[in-house]
């Protein structure tokens, strides 16, 4: 092998070795491998900046081993061992995560749970259904689907993110306004302490009983230990869908249009608001559209009820924009998964990535200019944009995008962060989140402090109580102080 | 201006001429534009590499393998590594061969980049260092020894038949022979009953499409330019295959590298449905529930999910039911590609796989392909696998 790795391993040939033996007789030798091809795999995962070393033929970190548990007990096995002997391990679900959550920088194990990918069970009386966490998050779907049911959960990532990953990283779907996002979707789960511990909890359908434990491991990114099986509320497949497009004039009065539904107590399944730059880009083929503010509607339920609720939904949008009908709505089911763009961008020689956050009602607007304004003021931003894409009775989540060329002197790392340091302080001086649905990974910890203030001492507490040898992701959530290397 | 890619165009007037000078904009300029025009294996390679995996839930080998190496952009990554000599032949393994070429990924993938055929200059890289898997070694040796991937093929009741003008040529192909001769019975006795003159030819190699994929290219030229001399001679008008990788190599891959094909090739539901007339009475003596198993080749690359159905249609006493995997959405028998010739456990793991969406619809699987048949009748202990033909064959008597 012959090029660059951006964080080291820490860790001799004769270590790996040792390692890649014991798992072996731990979890049988089918189950690990130190192969390069396999370490390269796990190397990474959609992390904007990752992509780039690839095209520059780097790679982000190498872990040690890699090792695929068959099983809860196969999961203990792994942690155990790791924890005996101080290794990190880092959870790896679909390795679709945007934020360098899995990125492997102080080497170590890779526990990839891609073989924990059963169903076990559909309760279609007590819709629920319950997973092991390695499961693909379209395959889950469609084994939803072929029964007549749905998850309601449908990120972008569905092809290529797992069920634990889910929950692991805080997600919320494209169908969120109605379904909500995963902490309100999730009943209960196992996961696996460092120690081989095993825990679940579950709470179907709803209980007052103390605080509730696995709800620790939602937005844990794989730091306190490793979810091995979900239970999820279903939902029986809508009968009724109406589509709906709207366009503006300005971003505010697309805003505030959503709002009034949003207050009203409509739930669209989807609504998304794509300032003018998104416009351009995504309907250009919508002459309609033309320098607009664009919405897309979704509208899905049980049929009588769905339509009367288009209807509300259009009387309001009518008083702020113009109905455009259901060829804009159509035209983002074609290509919502589309993200092509994101493979070509890196070979152009452009900086490119999208940075998500959320803001209150009475604040959105204003918020939204600044933070295009603050990236724009970076030297070398070509394209600062953004839509709006999950809502709430309380406020929104903004989607940024952004685009460029480091100016001379500047390395594409540098020029990447410096646009993320504009547009995240932007977010907290504006009153917003760092983030609402792609977590922290290692691209945000820098400002986690920040966001969380007084709670932080409160993880730390926790992340040493669960894991005191910091062996689980060590660095995220929780600075790293004594690691596991 | 108005367009796809009018907002980059846009960007570039407003800022990059504005600030950033005329240099760096002429440089992004002229990147993007040949990247878009250019197209080279390694750009789309790179391109695949980049995607984090979108069509990953589709891909049978990740699904049984749970192995993120075998998922299809990883294995592009790892190609493209290869290419820029990040990593060597040995280090890559077999990884690359770790694919069933049912296309699943391309029906996904919004830059329609097929992995399998992305692969092939790779693997054919792998073959001039010698550095192929064992069990791809093999196939190359027997193809070279016996012209079929199975080492030496019997003499079979059929070869050289010849009636009349012999206008329609049955092309057996490998598995056919091998492993479904019921099949040939079923092919030859419905062709001579739609009233034409069938012939076989008496020394009918490999298509070399498994050479094809596997990156062989030697051995698939080989056997191309055998069998384009052997049908081109024989006076037939039409070539009949019942193996969709047979008719996808002589109808697609053979053109690409120079070897045409004049009679026209058509798979047998093609040509049953063209010939099948609708006052013509077929009906099962007993009624029968089944459900139909799109093949990957004949579905995805050959497009030919209507004609199965619509000849199956015309059968009394058939209740045919359709999967939730089914037309492109299919998938695969886990015998597509040479997955099986390199890891034979992995290829029945996809097998059973595929035999537990069945299982739900009917005892009766029904499908076009010999090598479905053969694979999916191998994984499944208590279903009945019939090829179409053999089904209408019945439904004839």
């Amino acid at each position: 092998m012959d090029f660059e790795t951006i964080y080291q391993n820490p860790r001799s040939d004769d270590d790996r070795e040792r390692i890649l033996r014991d798992l072996r007789a731990e979890i049988g030798s089918g189950n690990v491998s130190s192969d390069i091809a396999d370490r390269i795999s796990s190397s990474h995962g959609f992390w904007m900046v990752a992509e780039r070393w690839t095209v520059e033929g780097k790679v982000a970190a190498l872990p040690d081993v890699i090792a695929w548990p068959q099983s809860t007990g196969d999961v203990a096995k792994v942690l155990r061992y790791a924890n005996d002997n101080r290794i990190p391990i880092i959870p790896y679900g679909g390795g679709s995560g945007v934020v360098g959550g899995c990125v492997p920088r102080y080497g170590g194990i890779s526990l990839d749970i891609k073989r924990m990918n059963k169903l076990i069970e559909v309760d279609e009386v007590n819709l629920r259904a319950t997973v092991q966490a390695g499961m693909n998050g379209m395959s889950f779907e469609h084994e939803l689907r072929r029964r007549g049911y749905t998850m309601g959960h449908s990120p972008q990532s569905i092809c290529c993110s797992s069920v634990g990953g889910w929950v692991a990283t805080n997600a919320t779907g494209h169908f969120s306004t109605r379904y909500g996002g995963i902490e309100e979707m999730l009943l209960g789960l196992e996961a696996v302490l460092p120690t081989g511990r095993t825990v679940r909890g579950e709470c179907s359908p709803r209980r007052s009983a103390g605080p509730e434990v696995y709800s620790l491991f939602i937005g844990s990114e794989g730091t306190l230990g490793v979810i091995t099986e979900v239970t999820f509320k279903i939902f029986p497949e809508p009968e009724g869908r109406f589509l709906t497009s709207y366009t503006y004039d300005t971003i505010d009065d697309s805003l505030e249009s959503v709002r009034a539904i949003m207050r009203r107590g409509l739930r669209p399944a989807v609504v998304r608001i794509y300032d003018k730059e998104e416009t351009k880009r995504h309907f250009y083929d919508y002459p309609e559209a033309e320098n607009r503010v664009m919405a897309v509607f979704v509208i899905e339920g049980e049929e009588k009820v769905a339509d009367v609720e288009k209807d509300e939904c259009e009387k309001i949008c009518s008083e702020y924009g113009v109905c455009t009908g259901e060829g804009p709505v159509r035209h983002w089911f074609e290509t919502r998964f589309n993200v092509s763009e994101t493979s070509l961008a890196p070979q152009y020689g452009a900086v490119f990535d999208t940075i998500e956050t959320s803001v209150c009602w009475s604040r959105a607007p204003q918020f939204y200019k600044n933070t295009i304004k603050a990236m724009h003021s970076i030297d070398g931003v070509i394209l600062a944009s953004g839509h709006a894409s999950h809502f709430y009775p309380q406020g929104v989540c903004f989607y940024f995008t952004f685009g460029g060329v480091p100016p001379k002197n500047q390395t594409a790392l540098e020029f990447y962060q410096k646009v993320w340091d504009a547009a995240v302080s932007s977010f907290l001086e504006n009153g917003g989140h760092i983030s609402h649905h792609h977590g922290i990974g290692i691209n945000r910890s820098r400002w986690l402090s920040r966001e969380r203030s007084s709670e932080m001492i409160i993880l730390q507490k926790i992340k040493q109580t669960m894991d005191p040898n910091n062996i689980m992701n060590p660095g995220l959530i929780t600075p790293l102080e004594e690691g596991a290397q | 201006m108005s367009g796809k890619y009018s907002w980059v165009l846009d960007a570039l007037d407003i800022k990059v001429l504005g600030e950033l000078g005329m240099r760096k904009s002429a440089w992004l300029i002229k990147n993007f534009i040949s990247q878009k025009i250019q197209g080279k294996e390694e750009s789309e390679l790179l391109k695949c590499a980049l995607c984090p995996n979108m069509c990953e839930f589709a891909c049978p080998v990740l699904e049984v393998e749970g192995r993120q190496t075998v998922s299809p952009a990883r294995k592009s990554r790892l190609a493209s590594f290869y290419l820029r000599k990040n990593l060597n032949a040995s280090e890559i393994g077999d990884n690359l061969y770790h694919c069933l070429n049912c296309d699943a990924c391309k029906h996904q993938c919004p830059l329609d980049l097929s992995v399998s055929d992305l692969l092939i200059p790779v693997r054919e890289m792998l073959r001039d260092e010698d550095a192929v898997p064992e069990g791809i070694k093999a196939v190359e040796a027997k193809l070279e020894s016996s012209g079929t991937i199975y080492g030496e093929m019997s003499r079979g009741k059929y070869d050289g038949m010849k009636d009349g003008t012999g206008k329609i040529l049955y092309f057996r192909g490998c598995v056919t022979r091998n492993k479904c001769p019921e099949i040939i019975d079923a092919v030859v006795d419905l062709l001579k009953s739609l009233g034409g003159d069938v012939q076989i030819l008496p020394d009918e190699v490999c298509c070399g499409e498994p050479a094809r994929n596997s990156g062989l290219r030697g051995a698939f030229k080989d056997a191309a330019g055998r069998n384009a001399k052997m049908l081109n001679d024989s006076g037939a008008e039409v070539i009949v295959c019942s193996c969709p990788g047979c008719v996808y190599a002589l109808r697609e891959a053979y053109p690409k590298h120079g070897f045409k094909i004049k009679p026209a090739v058509m798979h047998i539901t093609e040509y049953l449905d063209m010939s099948i007339g609708d006052d013509m009475k077929l009906g099962l003596a007993d009624e029968m529930d089944a459900v139909y198993h799109d093949p990957c080749i004949l579905a995805r690359k050959l497009g030919i999910t209507r004609e199965p159905r619509s000849v199956l249609s015309r059968l009394n006493n058939l209740r045919l039911h359709e999967p939730y995997f089914g037309r492109e959405e299919t998938y695969c028998c886990g015998h597509g590609g040479t997955l099986k010739f390199i890891d034979g456990g992995l290829a029945e793991a996809v097998a059973k796989r595929r035999v537990q969406h069945l299982s739900d619809y009917a005892k009766v699987i029904i499908t076009s392909c010999p090598s479905c048949k053969s694979a999916l009748k191998k994984a499944s202990d208590n279903l009945e696998v019939l090829d179409i033909a053999e089904v209408i064959h019945q439904a004839r008597k």
